[in-house]
Formats: C-alpha cells, structure tokens, sequence
C-alpha cells in the first residue's frame, strides 16, 4: 500500500480508530500493530512478509542470545549479519551478480544466461527489504555493543521492525527511538496532532504536487536522452530531477513522522533541507539522516573513521560511500555515484575549500551553488540507466550550452515553487525573514486546508516512491 | 436520549476544538465543493487515461484460470484480436486477449498466458501471435507487463475499484482551469482507442498513416535482432504443453507488405524454418493475406479489420476443432 492512495486513507482511518481501544494492552497492541503493519504490506504483495517473520524472529532471538551468553556475542553477531545478508544477496543482489557473471562468461565465449535462469519472484524485489533489515541490524549491534536490552516480547520486536509507517522506505530508525517507547502507554497530545497534520499535509503536497510532476518530464528525458542534445536542457533535466527525488522521499519521510507522531512518537529528522548545504559535508548531515548515522555508525567510526592515518580515513571514506552506492541499487552505476560522493569529500577534507570561501564575500552562497553542482553531478550516475548513458548526458551538460525549448512551463513553475519554499526556510533559518501572518493560527489551518486540496487536484500521474525500489 | 444528544455534542465540540480536526473538515470541504463544481463541466475523455490503467491493471492482475482460449503476444495482438468478435465462431469457448505493448514470446509471458486456462477444461489452447519484434531480447524484457506486475496491489485495485471516486477527483491543471472557463476545446489528435474488459484495444486513426511505424522498426531492428535462444524456448514450451493436452496456435500478425518486407530484411527472422519448426513440435500454424487487412500506422490493425481477423480467425479454429484436432 502506498501512502498516496484511497486505500491508505481508509487503512488508516481504520487503524486510528482500532489504535485507542488497544493502547493499554501491550501485547494487544503489538499484534494489532503486526497484524495491521502486514495487511499494509500485503496490498503490495503478500509473499514476502515471510522475510519479516524469518529476519526478524532470527533477530529477536540472537537478541535474548547475546543477553544470555555475552561471551558469545562475536558468533552471535556474525550469525546475525550472515543471515541478513543471505537475504539481501538472495532477494536484491542476485539479478546483479548473475548477470555480471554472464557478462564475465561472454568475456570467455560463454553464453550461461544465469541471470534468465532467475526465478521471478527473484526480479521483484520485496520492497522495504533494504531499510528494514538495517533496522534490525541495528537492533542487534546495540545488544551486542550493550547500548540497549534485549526485548523478551517476540511481538514487541516484529511491531517495531514491521510498523507500517516506516516500512517501505524509512526512517530507519534505531530501537531507542521506536522499540522501547513501543512498550510504553503513548497517547498523542493535541500539539502533536497538529504537527502531524502539518508534517503529513507538507509531505503530500512534496510527493503528490511536486514530486510526481517532475517525473513524466525526467522518465520521458531519460528515456530518449538522444533526442535533445542540449546542455542547458540537461541541466534543468538534472534540477527537475534533483527536486523530484528530494520531494518524493523526504515527502515520505514527512508523511511517516507525521503518522507516528499522531500516535505520540517523535521520530528523528530524516531530511534537513539538504539543497541549502553549503559543503558536501553539510550535504550528507541534512540528507537521509537515518541512513548517513547509519553507515557513520556501524561502518565509518568501526572501521576507525577519521581518526586513523589519512591514508586509512579516506579509504574509511570510500568504503562507507561504496557500500552506500551499492545499499541504494544492484547496479554500477549506483556504486560510480557512491564513490564520486567518496571523492568529492576527500577533496573538501584535503582542501578546505568550504571554510575558504566562507571567508570571502558572498562566500556561503558560491559554496552553495558548487555544492549543488556536485550533488547534480552525481545525481546523473544515480538516475541514468548505465553508465554510458551517464557519461553521454555529462558530456551534453559541458560541452553543449544551447537551448532548444523541450521542458514545459508548469514542471519549471513548481522548481519555482520548491526554490522559494526552499529559500524562505534558509532565509527564516537565518533569522533574516519572518511573516508574522504565518504564525496566526487560522492561516496556519487554512495553509493545511490548501496543501491537502492541491495535493488532491494538482497531483501528477501516480508514481510509487522512488526509494521503493531499494 | 437526551445524554446521548448531549455527549455527541461535546465529542463534536471537543473534535472542532482541534486545530487539526478544522484542517482535515476545511480541505475535505474545499476537494468536495471543486469536484462537485468541475463534474459535467469537464471535456468528455478526461479519463481515458484512469481507463487505460484500469485495463491493464484487470488484464494483468485480476484474471483467473477460466479460459479456454488464450491471445498471446504484442501489441499487434491486443489491437488486432477482439474475444468478442471471435465468439460469434466459438460461442462455447472462454476468450481472453493477453497481448502487452512490446510483449516478448518468452517463458515468463508463456508461463503466465498458460496460467490462465482453466485446468479442468476440455478444449485447451493458446494462440500465439509470432511477430520477429517479440521473439528480440528487448521484447522478452516485458517492460510492460513486469511495470504493473511491480505496481503495489493498493493501486491496482484502487485503478479497478475506485474508478469513479478517481474520476471525480481526476487533477486538473491551471491550463484545464483556464480552458474550461474560457470554452476553450482541447484539439483532437486524430487516434482514438476503446478499451475492452476481454483484453482487446481497438484503435485507429482518423486518418490512416501506414508509413509511419516503419522508421521505428527500422531503428529497433538495427540494435536488437530476433534470439535464436528465444525462438528454441518457444519451441520447448509448445512442446510441452502439447504432451500436458494444450494446442498451441500460431499466425503472424497481418501489417501493411511494407512493414513485413522490413522485418523479413532487418530482424533476422526466418518465417519459414520457424514455421516448420513448430509444426514439428505440435503447434498448429495458420496463415492469413494481408491484402484482407488494413493497418492505421503499418504495424497495428484498424478497429473493424481487427474484427474481421477475430472472426477469421475464430472459423479457422471452429474447423480445426471440428475436424478433431485438438
């Protein structure tokens, strides 16, 4: 079930509903959050919330193992990973390997088609997979690590792995966030109704208005990228397209928080308007938050993150960013994309180049616009079908600054739109802008009112979020 | 009664008393009073395109194992074979059209087709519509088919169920807005399509252009050739279903003797080999003359020549199993 649809909005008239008359049972409440966090799933295909169960009762039960027998910990936490990671390569890394193998075999005159041989739920894809299976990951570590206890509800520890609103893309969000406060008797204060209100009206209009506007318009470039050789339409291609998947997933972001906070939890921040950074650093502390403390987390800091040689950060560096490439897509092009965020960073690490230019006048601003640049740059790896597909668009952006029309007004209209939403926020953020009028309450229920209207009349052809298909 | 009329007044009071209730009434009221003023108004059409998602969101999600006669194949075989036209012919059996936009002939599409036939039925068969297009790498991708395979269930369903719900709140744009105003009328293109619930499009133009597909053949021919690999795995499958009971049927679709011409030199297709070759393996193959039929755009046939292949392909099978064959 995705959250942009009539079916969503009766499921969680429902839920909200059911949620009350539950919420003083605990065990009640954990199997009608399972029960109903399934159902969510299973309107997008019911075959797959057997890998919920098996990773999630392996889990829980190394969970209570490395509470009972600490010693043991290491081989709990390598049997752990291993399973999870069988999944991961079974379900969405087999098409990949296969059909690199295929192509290793074509090298030697050898025609196996191993990747046709796939079974077809193979191809699917269960989605979620990616982000769920880091949560429970993260369950697991912090037992080991000592940070938290291991829960001894079974139900508890699948209601938080499964609970619908995080469960296609994110937040992932770690157990002290979510699992413990599962336990506790929750009810949401009128304050935080509102803020659900604003967080889901602003995340559907992102999603539906935005979002799903911009991709008829990039799917339709990216599908015939030979028919305009323009550079400078490329680079509005690439704009549309840095907007699009910023507004499709910090829209779900948006509408999840929104969703937990109505039922009284505060979930982290996932997007911090990533497109006002003014360093690729900044970049990566406002963009999908929950995965970059992820990957700093359980990968960068283990590994011995910056505080080893230079030689050993940078390489920290590019294996965290790789790694990264490869948890958004089975594909190279998703891996390029990781390692020239790897580069970009080692360059502002060696160079400085941010603290720089904040030196000199109008300095934030230019180190805004180069970030941007660099972000759109490798957004281009992201989004491209392979990598020649990529390297002939880049070429078109640097070599080619003509203009032949081929982008409609409306789509251009709501970058507007974004841009200044966007610029008002670093603005207010600055305390260089405030409008009085915003924070008089009617005004503020109207906004809600409007959002919800236009998100409901403005909205493009459906599309499912991006962030589905990892 | 009177405790129960007072207590749902304090729940309404105290409901109203939330900001995020009046949001929530506020934006229900506003979507309801624009539907309500937009309905009647809008151009006729404006839905074609929930249509179009509801027909293959039935097609491909909602069919059961019923049929007895199963269309297999491209786009020439979903805008070229109407199930209703050809059960005039067979008025017993149960029709059902599964061609997709560049739909490959490959295990998976003959896996699913196959899947649609009833299993207790006497009368078996699946028709294939050979094209040298379906039998290429590219076609056996099954973007089409695998796209709505992919779609989470919510929104099919919603594209079957809640059509009129979404047709109410069908968007409309600033440019609608100003057009509806103003009496302004969308101009027509000229191509018109009928969706039908049996799986068939019919389509045509108001004014045939039987050149036209030809350059885009042309350019698909050049990077991407028909797969021997592909042409044995049909084979293997007819074979197969023919010692599990299943007859399996073939013809090339009808399109315009230029576009034919284009694919016998460019594809790699060897018409006449294939043809033996499933022969030998148990299918039955069947020839029509493009002289019969006319294509709007030189690949795909008009509504009324779509109906006329049905039909004539429907007698052919009438004979074949009166004669016992099958």
């Amino acid at each position: 079930m995705i959250f942009n649809s009539v079916a969503f909005i009766l499921f969680a008239a429902a839920f909200f509903m059911i949620l009350p008359l539950v919420y003083s049972r605990r065990t009640v409440k954990y199997l009608f959050i399972v029960l109903a966090s399934f159902g969510f799933y299973a309107f997008w295909d019911f075959r797959f919330i057997f890998l919920f169960v098996v990773i999630g009762l392996v889990d829980y039960s190394i969970g209570l193992g490395i509470q009972r027998y600490p010693k043991m910990g290491k081989g709990w936490l390598v049997i752990s990973i291993s399973n999870t990671l069988i999944w991961l390569i079974l379900f969405k890394y087999s098409n990949f390997f296969a059909s690199n193998i295929d192509a290793i075999l074509r090298l030697v005159q050898l025609n196996a088609r191993v990747q046709y041989s796939l079974p077809e739920f193979m191809l699917i894809g269960p989605v979620g997979l990616s982000f769920y299976t880091f949560m429970s990951m993260s369950y697991v570590v912090e037992t080991y690590r000592g940070q938290i206890k291991a829960t001894r509800n079974p139900l508890q520890y699948l209601a938080y792995l499964s609970f619908f609103p995080h469960l296609m893309c994110g937040p992932i969000i770690r157990p002290k966030d979510l699992l413990s406060k599962l336990g506790e008797k929750i009810i949401s204060t009128e304050g935080q109704r509102w803020e659900a209100i604003v967080l889901i009206s602003h995340g559907f209009f992102k999603k539906v208005v935005l979002a799903d506007n911009f991709a008829p318009i990039v799917n339709q470039a990216f599908a015939n990228p030979q028919v305009n050789p323009s550079g400078i339409y490329w680079w509005l291609i690439m704009a549309l397209f840095a907007a699009q998947i910023y507004c499709d997933f910090s829209g779900y972001s948006d509408i999840a928080r929104g969703l937990f906070k109505a039922m009284g939890y505060d979930i982290p921040l996932n997007f911090d308007h990533p497109y006002i950074s003014s360093s690729l650093r900044e970049f990566w502390q406002r963009w999908h938050i929950s995965l970059s403390t992820w990957f700093r987390d359980y990968v960068y800091i283990p590994l011995g993150g910056s505080k080893l040689s230079s030689f050993k950060t940078y390489r920290n560096l590019s294996i965290t960013f790789l790694l990264s490439g490869i948890w958004h897509g089975a594909a190279w092009h998703f891996v390029i994309w990781g390692g020239l965020h790897a580069l970009y960073l080692s360059i502002e690490r060696l160079t400085h180049w941010p603290l720089r230019l904040e030196k000199l006048p109008l300095g934030k601003i230019v180190g805004l616009m180069f970030t941007l640049v660099q972000v759109i740059v490798a957004w281009v790896f992201f989004r491209a079908v392979d990598f020649s597909q990529a390297t002939s668009i880049l070429g078109k952006m640097f070599t080619d600054f003509s203009w032949n029309g081929g982008i409609s007004r409306f789509p251009l209209v709501l970058l507007l739109v974004l841009i200044l939403r966007e610029g008002f926020i670093y603005l207010s953020a600055q305390r260089k802008l405030q409008w009085v009028l915003l924070r008089w309450k009617p005004v503020q229920e109207l906004t809600v009112a409007l959002l919800l209207t236009v998100a409901v009349y403005w909205r493009g052809p459906g599309n499912v979020f991006i962030y589905f298909q990892f | 009664m009177y405790s129960f009329i007072s207590s749902f007044k304090k729940l309404l009071k105290g409901l109203y008393s939330e900001r995020s209730v009046r949001s929530l009434l506020m934006a229900l009221a506003l979507i309801l009073l624009i539907g309500i003023l937009l309905s009647g108004r809008r151009e006729p059409g404006h839905e074609s395109d929930l249509v179009e998602t509801r027909f293959w969101a039935l097609k491909t999600r909602f069919l059961k194992p019923e049929h007895n006669v199963v269309l297999c194949g491209d786009s020439r075989v979903y805008r070229g074979l109407s199930p209703a036209a050809m059960g005039s012919a067979l008025p017993d059996l149960k029709i059902v059209n599964f061609g997709y936009s560049a739909g490959g002939l490959d295990r998976l599409m003959l896996k699913s087709a196959e899947a649609l036939l009833d299993p207790e039925a006497k009368v078996r068969i699946i028709v294939l519509g050979v094209t040298p297009s379906s039998l290429t790498p590219a076609a056996a991708e099954n973007e089409q088919y695998l796209s709505i395979m992919r779609k989470p269930f919510s929104e099919v369903f919603e594209s079957v169920f809640f059509l009129p719900v979404k047709t109410f709140l069908t968007p409309i744009f600033p440019r609608d807005v100003i057009n509806l105003f103003s009496g302004t009328k969308t101009k027509s293109n000229g191509y018109h399509k009928i969706f039908y619930d049996d799986g068939w499009v019919a389509s045509w133009y108001d004014v045939p252009r039987p050149e036209e597909q030809l350059s885009s053949y042309r350019a698909r021919f050049a990077s991407c050739r028909v797969s021997s690999d592909l042409c044995r795995d049909v084979l293997q499958v007819v074979r197969e279903w023919r010692s599990r009971g299943i007859q399996t049927i073939g013809y090339r679709p009808p399109a315009t003797r230029a576009m034919v011409a284009l694919e016998d030199s460019m594809s790699g297709f060897r018409e006449a080999e294939f043809i033996q070759e499933f022969r030998n393996a148990g299918g039955i193959w069947l020839s029509f003359n493009l002289d019969d039929y006319v294509s709007y755009d030189g690949s795909h046939l008009d509504a009324d020549s779509a109906k006329k292949l049905s039909r004539d392909l429907a007698e052919k099978i009438r004979v074949i199993i009166s004669e016992g064959k099958i």
